[in-house]
């Protein structure tokens, strides 16, 4: 093993999911898509441009709405594509893969507005010389690093402004835009930079009061705009309210709301839809337009509380019933809100406040108190900003809960839910972030790891894909209880023909309570120093068929297995199609618990590697899946995967513990292994001292099921390292079926000294300062 | 507040003001020191001096000429040395006179009139700290001397105690054996030691130490009287020779009222040997004119007395024609007439102009702008120009800066964002005219997220409270606390519980990371400490030479600190910040530098900087006002060009200071007078290097003429001294020659224009220098262009070195 090996062997027994080598058949790499969007009704001319581009065969989107017309290879850096984007499709971000013979790209983002879409003219840096346009306008513009980009129009008196940009939600790195409104004079009317619904974009809206030619400008809030720092700046009269309230409503249901921080907008009464997901969200639609984006809006069947101010105290709190959704707004700064509530001895209840999820400001610190008495629970932060905890009720009694902001801000957006419920089992699916979708290649086989993230319920999970395109088998084993992972390995059939599709991943417990799972995970798209600044929610994985590739690979599967503190070496055989020479990279897709795996390379001219692996003392036993990973550079990394192989973790046939041992230079002593036996076994096991320092040397010894000690001569040079040595232990290598099963001893003290008669006639050793200082007479010696 | 910054002594008997001496010399005042006496030891003695002030302001020591009688007889008795004596408990006054003059000292003996007891805390870690055994050199290095350890001036008498005592292996006493003690053998060289002979065996320090060894080396029983108030006496004194001698008392009173002549035992020594010494017993010898301080420190206090040496001439006098502008040269003058120094005469129209610019707004004068002002008649141009200039918006952004540069704004602490989100704050802070001390409150007391509410970056330039507070008392009040985190201050007041108690107010500022991973949100934590480094236990909030406030758990302890801090009574806060401001504009500070308020550096004037704080507190912390009376005034507009008078004078204001011109200043009168203005990386087009938000935004130019990398609170990070790379830079660097060729620049536009050589020379000049050239100058650039191959290369010469010419470079 070198010594990256070790690293990553290291790493891998803590648990962790291994790293596969960069994932992507063929590595298809989409950098940017321009322009960054367009006008739904309309078909738009769009560039994809990346690496490895050659033969685009189609797009995979997630959202409908958009759809591809026409396809057109342009390089293998670029294709150009037509989207027909339908008059109803959603405004707003959607997301896209693009999909090669060889692969799927990264998931990047296409933005759909409602106005004539037009592109930024430089220069305009000057708001004396600014880009004129008309409103209403969406402009695809650029402003990188300390670039500053100036759009002119006429306004009449009284005429409202709305201005929203779409910037960081792109997902392009990081720039940040500030959005300035000037007058002629270059007065500053309005500015905006982040807010809590569109997060770092901002938004403005604006009346005016007289008639002329006003400059809106768009810039970095750190003049640094980040890699492509694209935007799309919105301008016109629609409707553009920062909340709604309330905040959520039941499926089905008329549920009457108020629009809040738009004064064109009062109160509307929508119509919840049955079917609405997790990340559902209004759009408000005005005689002057449709909110650019959303605003989200919690669809459940809780029954509904809305507060009744003032409920400023215990005293004075709204009555509300439990499990429930408890709706308000902390409408001032120091305003807290109470709601009151009765319950049972032993009730336990989830609290989970939705504010910041749903783009409110309110940073909600909540807590649960006995009515005029103490605390019985209480959260800040648990869910990000917003707050969740537990809450098992103490006695039978009433119940006050507070909500407050943290910094004890107030205002007329600062909404939110708290919503109380019986505690529900859950499930959530997810794929490691560096395995985001899978290509299998035609006659091949490929791999990725299913997360799952279990609350309130425990046991064996049954993984299912569900609408795999055609040709495509996928095969795994149920995941254990006591792991959160599992390896999936898919093949393709050899005819399989090359298509891309969006898979509903389901996760199932067979339990008395059938618990059904999906697939849910968020796709960074921008970061700051490892914590996510725009990511992109999906539900499905994107699997494809992609072309044949000239290597498969094996795993050999052992027939002996491996002990707990052991050792083993997997073997894995590629086979090579005619001619191809390049080395394969070979590593393990997810150790099993406790299991640490190094990585190794086929050679240009080998057909197979051996993997090693090492078990820690508590390695889960048993039988568990295991799945080999291979990848060679072919005009960019490609990936297969072995077939799923089993590797059985066992006990060591015995315990051994070294007695501490001394030993002279130049000298020999023996190191006593005493052996508690565990297993049976047959014939005779090796029994050799490891770790030993430089110029030591021992001599193995045999033992067989039932020696209870064996002693190992060890041999000291002469200038054998003087000191302790802690790292000394015993390999012990017992054979069957042909394979050896190795496992180790925990590691003891050896002692080397000096040689006797050099001690007795020792000549003074340097004295150190300490002793000296022992040694200085004392003020009366000094006499 | 000129009593609170340096602690001056307050008893002086004095009696009889201007009436003639028996020479005929007018009296301002006869003074005798101590002015009160309180012994309660009969083998304590207390010297006198009396001191004669002339109505000229000079002063004599007349001693040895006055006499001395008491009120009552056997209370105290006079010895030859004039010390008074104890004889017996009871009350008397000594009258001292002269001439006709007479001062009195009231003395009291209390009833217990016996020996001294010779303690530790009061009698030996004096004679440590005098014999120097304490010093960082010695025994009061962090790590001890051939083991044995004291700490450092002695800020930890408990331990010190311990370590000669009882430490095993290290002890240096022995009860029963004083003279093998290895203390006292050391220090008198009996065995060989290191540090030299420390002792005199038959001193007085070394008789007080056997005496205590004697005594069996008790430790001290826990209500010892402490050192309450040190004063060196007399507080100041004016020599005229032939006068060169001044007598000098240290006299501490403690706890319990009692006084003590601690003059042989104090640390003395002069801030400026040249003018003035002094000797171990506190004899100042005056060897040049000038002005000296003497320190002397005892216990934890450090104490000054200034020392005016006057030139021998006689005959000098104010000049009639110089009058004062308004109330700064009233006290500048006062202080030269004071020195017998002359003031400059006032600059001419064109330095002043260029110089107002440079100083308010960081840019010069354009030739339009110059043309304009020269041909202006009314007297009062000057004024109405500074209250323009004052309006502009560059003098805010040049004081943003200046905030920046000691809030240290920088985007690798704050981000990015953070740091321009931050500056823009300030900036809008200070064109709005938020008065300083509002503005201070605002940081102190920042809450919430980082880039919603920008001051809140003010926590996240340092994280530990000990950081934040040293921080704190360097920007806002001028005091460097940072010894004191290890040991008490050697050159002032503060101890190492000072230094713990001050950073408690900071021990619970919250900081979590807001929804946006780059954003931090600030808040009042409401819990946490700050553990004092030697005691090891929780510090209590204590203001600095302050109460400790009641502050309720939970409270933000940040509100009281930051009340106490811009309180128009705290002695430091205003003081700090004019002073910072007269800095800028006289380039030196009333205490210089501005950041180093402490005993031991006192005020060149301190009734000057009492009375610009005063009015600052006045006027609403405005900065403008201030900026507004500094420019007014006729100290601030004076020349450069020295008198025989003023020529060696560096502290009083007595002539303008000729300084380069900062960085920022520089590189954009560079691309004004070019009329090619650098484009700063990081900063949108046509930003100036004053709004820089980031200490990294701009250029190589700006690094290389010693821009601040924001990364200490200090002023001593901006450098102004000349470098190689600088003059290099200037002469062959791109910056200077591209710009002169610059397509859109100015010699491009008056070439391109058909402006005769001469007018476009006399136009270079006006642009860079503010002045037309001469007649030589000009008569000799026209030869040299004429001389040139072609006219534009000629002129590119002459511009070059208009350019490079010290004149253009410097302030002055």
């Amino acid at each position: 093993m070198d010594s990256a090996g070790k690293l990553f062997g290291s790493l891998c027994l803590l648990g962790v999911i291994c790293p596969a080598p960069r994932a992507g058949a063929g590595s298809p790499s989409l950098e940017v898509v321009l322009p960054r969007g367009a006008q739904r009704g309309t078909a738009a001319t769009v560039d994809f441009s990346g690496a490895h581009l050659d033969k685009a065969l189609s797009i995979v989107f997630y959202r409908p709405g958009v759809t591809l017309n026409h396809i057109e290879q342009v390089s293998d850096k670029h294709v150009r594509c037509t989207l027909a984007i339908a008059a109803d499709c959603a405004l707003g971000l959607h997301p896209l893969r693009l999909f090669t013979a060889s692969g799927l790209t990264e998931l990047r983002l296409f933005a759909v507005g409602d106005a004539p879409e037009i592109t930024e003219q430089e220069p305009n840096d000057a708001r004396s010389a600014p880009q004129l346009v008309r409103l209403p306008v969406t402009i695809n513009g650029q402003a990188a690093g300390d670039d500053l980009d100036c759009f002119g129009f006429e306004a009449q008196p009284g005429a409202r402004l709305a201005a929203e940009i779409e910037g960081m939600r792109l997902g392009g790195g990081i720039f940040d835009p500030v959005l300035t409104l000037y007058d002629a004079q270059g007065k500053v009317l309005a500015t905006a930079d982040d807010n809590a619904l569109t997060k770092q974009d901002p938004v403005l809206s604006y009346s005016f009061a007289s008639g002329g030619t006003y400059i809106v400008e768009v810039r970095d809030a750190a003049y640094r705009g980040e890699r492509h720092a694209y935007y799309r700046l919105h301008l016109g009269d629609f409707p553009r309210p920062m909340a709604v309230f309330p905040p959520g409503g039941a499926p089905g249901q008329a549920v009457e709301v108020r629009w809040v921080g738009d004064s064109t907008l009062a109160r509307e009464t929508i119509a919840v839809p049955n079917d609405a997901g997790a990340d559902y969200a209004i759009f408000v639609r005005t005689g002057a337009g449709t909110s650019l984006s959303p605003v989200p809006f919690r669809v459940n069947g809780l029954p509904q509380t809305i507060e009744a101010e003032p409920n400023d105290s215990p005293e004075s709190a709204t009555p509300c019933t439990v499990p429930g959704a408890l709706n308000g707004i902390v409408t001032k700064p120091g305003d807290v809100d109470w709601f009151r509530f009765s319950a049972a001895k032993g009730q336990v209840f989830d609290c989970r406040v939705y504010a910041r999820q749903l783009g409110s400001p309110l940073d909600a610190v909540v807590g649960v108190n006995k009515l005029g008495g103490a605390t019985v629970a209480s959260n800040d932060d648990s869910a990000g900003p917003d707050s969740a905890f537990r809450l098992t009720i103490p006695d039978d009694g009433d119940y006050a809960l507070y909500i407050h902001d943290f910094l004890r801000a107030g205002g007329e957006c600062y909404t939110y839910r708290v919503e109380v419920t019986n505690v529900t089992p859950a499930l959530t699916l997810s794929t490691p972030p560096d395995q985001q979708h899978v290509c299998i290649p035609q006659g091949n086989r490929n791999a990725i790891v299913i997360n799952a993230a279990r609350s309130d319920f425990g046991g064996p999970l049954q993984i299912e894909l569900s609408g795999l395109p055609a040709g495509l088998t996928a095969s795994g084993d149920t995941m254990r209880d006591n792991v959160a992972a599992v390896p999936i390995v898919l093949t393709a059939e050899a005819t399989a023909p090359l298509a891309a599709s969006l898979v509903d991943v389901i996760g199932q417990c067979s339990g008395e309570s059938k618990i059904v799972g999906h697939l849910r995970q968020s796709i960074r798209l921008t970061e700051y120093m490892n914590n996510t600044l725009c990511a992109q929610t999906v539900d499905r994985l994107p699997v494809a068929v992609t072309e044949r590739v000239p290597f498969e690979v094996q795993i050999i599967e052992p027939r002996v297995p491996l002990a707990r503190r052991g050792q083993m070496s997997l073997k894995v055989v590629a086979t090579r199609g005619e001619g191809f020479k390049e080395p394969i990279q070979v590593g393990v897709l997810l150790n099993p618990p406790g299991i640490g795996s190094g990585t190794a390379t086929i050679g240009p001219d080998q057909t197979e590697a051996l993997l090693p692996l090492n078990a820690n003392p508590d390695a889960a036993l048993g039988e568990w899946p295991i799945v080999a990973i291979a990848s060679a550079n072919i005009n960019g990394l490609v990936q297969v995967s072995s077939q799923l192989a089993r590797l059985t973790i066992a006990e060591p046939f015995m315990d051994l513990a070294l007695e501490r041992t001394r030993v002279s230079q130049g000298s020999t002593a023996e190191v006593v292994v005493n052996i508690a036996p565990q297993h049976d076994f047959e014939g005779e096991a090796v029994l050799e001292l490891r770790g030993l320092p430089n110029k030591l040397s021992a001599t193995p010894a045999k033992a067989t099921k039932e020696t209870k000690q064996v002693v190992l001569p060890v041999a000291a040079a002469p200038d054998a390292p003087l000191g302790r040595h802690e790292g000394v232990f015993v390999q012990v290598t017992v054979m069957q079926n042909g394979e050896p099963i190795v496992f180790n001893s925990a590691s003891a003290l050896l002692i080397v000294d000096r040689p006797p008669a050099e001690t007795a006639s020792a000549q003074p050793a340097p004295v150190g300062k300490a002793e000296r200082r022992a040694r200085t007479p004392r003020a009366r010696d000094i006499h | 507040m000129t009593d609170k910054l340096h602690i001056r002594a307050a008893g002086a008997a004095t009696f009889g003001l201007a009436v003639l001496c028996a020479h005929g010399e007018p009296i301002e005042s006869w003074n005798v020191f101590p002015n009160a006496i309180h012994l309660a030891a009969q083998d304590e003695a207390v010297p006198l001096v009396a001191m004669l002030t002339r109505a000229d302001g000079t002063t004599v020591d007349m001693t040895a000429k006055a006499q001395f009688t008491f009120s009552s007889e056997g209370i105290v008795r006079l010895d030859n040395s004039r010390h008074v004596v104890p004889i017996a408990p009871g009350t008397t006054t000594l009258t001292v006179t002269y001439e006709g003059h007479s001062a009195q000292v009231a003395i009291v003996i209390a009833p217990a009139v016996q020996p001294r007891r010779t303690t530790f805390r009061n009698d030996v870690e004096p004679i440590l700290m005098k014999a120097g055994c304490n010093s960082g050199a010695c025994h009061g290095s962090a790590q001890g001397k051939d083991g044995f350890k004291l700490s450092l001036f002695g800020y930890d008498p408990h331990a010190d105690y311990l370590h000669l005592t009882r430490e095993s292996g290290a002890r240096r006493i022995d009860v029963s054996d004083r003279e093998g003690s290895l203390m006292l053998q050391k220090a008198t060289t009996r065995v060989p030691h290191e540090g030299g002979k420390r002792l005199d065996p038959d001193g007085p320090l070394y008789a007080a130490l056997a005496r205590w060894i004697d005594a069996g080396a008790p430790d001290d029983p826990p209500d010892l009287p402490t050192v309450s108030v040190l004063e060196i006496l007399p507080p100041e004194c004016v020599l005229l020779p032939p006068e060169r001698t001044q007598q000098l008392l240290v006299i501490a009173t403690y706890s319990d009222g009692t006084t003590r002549d601690v003059t042989d035992l104090a640390l003395l020594s002069s801030s400026d040997e040249v003018t003035a010494g002094v000797s171990a017993h506190a004899l100042v010898t005056a060897n040049q004119p000038g002005e000296a301080f003497i320190m002397a420190r005892f216990a934890t206090f450090a104490v000054v007395s200034q020392v005016i040496a006057l030139p021998p001439s006689t005959g000098f006098t104010w000049p009639a024609d110089i009058t004062a502008c308004n109330y700064i040269d009233e006290f500048v003058h006062a202080k030269l007439a004071r020195l017998r120094i002359t003031p400059s005469p006032v600059c001419s129209d064109a330095t002043f102009l260029r110089f107002v610019y440079l100083d308010v707004l960081g840019v010069l004068p354009t030739p339009q702008e110059f043309a304009r002002f020269m041909a202006d008649e009314r007297p009062d141009k000057r004024a109405r120009l500074v209250d323009e200039l004052l309006q502009r918006p560059q003098f805010c952004e040049l004081w943003a800066m200046k905030w920046a540069e000691l809030l240290r704004i920088e985007s690798s602490k704050l981000t990015p964002k953070g740091a321009v989100l931050y500056s823009a704050w300030l900036r809008d802070a200070i064109c709005g005219d938020m008065p300083i001390d509002k503005l201070v409150r605002a940081l102190l007391c920042a809450e919430g997220g980082t880039y919603h509410n920008p001051p809140a970056n003010f926590y996240l330039v340092e994280t530990s409270p000990t950081e934040m507070a040293e921080n704190v008392a360097q920007v806002f009040t001028g005091i460097r606390i940072q010894c004191a985190q290890c040991h008490n201050h050697p050159f002032e007041r503060w101890t190492q519980d000072d230094y713990y108690s001050f950073a408690a107010f900071f021990a619970q500022v919250g900081r979590k990371t807001a929804e946006d991973p780059r954003e931090s949100v600030i808040y009042n934590s409401g819990s946490g400490d700050v553990k004092h480094l030697r005691t090891g236990q929780p510090a209590r909030p204590k203001f600095l030479a302050g109460a400790a406030p009641e502050i309720s758990a939970g409270a933000d302890r940040r509100q009281l600190l930051a009340e106490w801090l811009t309180s128009p009574d705290n002695p430091w806060f205003a003081a700090s910040i004019v002073n910072r401001v007269w800095a800028h504009f006289l380039g030196r500070g009333i205490i210089d530098p501005p950041d180093d308020v402490r005993v031991s550096n006192p005020p060149s004037n301190p009734q000057l900087l009492h009375a610009l704080a005063a009015k600052f507190v006045q006027s609403g912390y405005n900065l403008r006002a201030l900026a507004r009376d500094i420019c007014n005034s006729r100290t601030y507009q004076l020349s450069s060009e020295a008198n025989a008078s003023n020529a060696s004078d560096e502290r009083n204001f007595s002539h303008a200071r000729i300084r380069r011109l900062p960085a920022e200043a520089l590189l954009e009168a560079i691309g004004q007078v070019t009329e090619a203005p650098e484009k700063l990386n990081g900063l949108p087009l046509g930003a100036r290097a004053t709004q820089a938000t980031d200490a990294k935004a701009g250029s190589y130019f700006l690094e290389t003429f010693g821009r601040p990398a924001r990364q200490t609170a200090c002023t001593c990070e901006r450098r102004d001294e000349p470098t190689l790379s600088q003059a290099l830079h200037l002469i062959n660097g791109a910056t200077i020659t591209e710009k002169i060729r610059a397509a859109n620049g100015r010699l491009e536009r008056l070439t391109k224009a058909n402006i005769p050589p001469e007018k476009i020379i006399e136009e270079l000049y006006v642009a860079a220098l503010a002045r037309v050239p001469s007649a030589e100058e000009l008569s000799l650039a026209r030869e040299y262009v004429g001389s040139a191959p072609d006219v534009r290369s000629g002129l590119e010469d002459v511009f070059w070195a208009v350019l490079n010419s010290p004149e253009f470079i410097f302030n002055h």
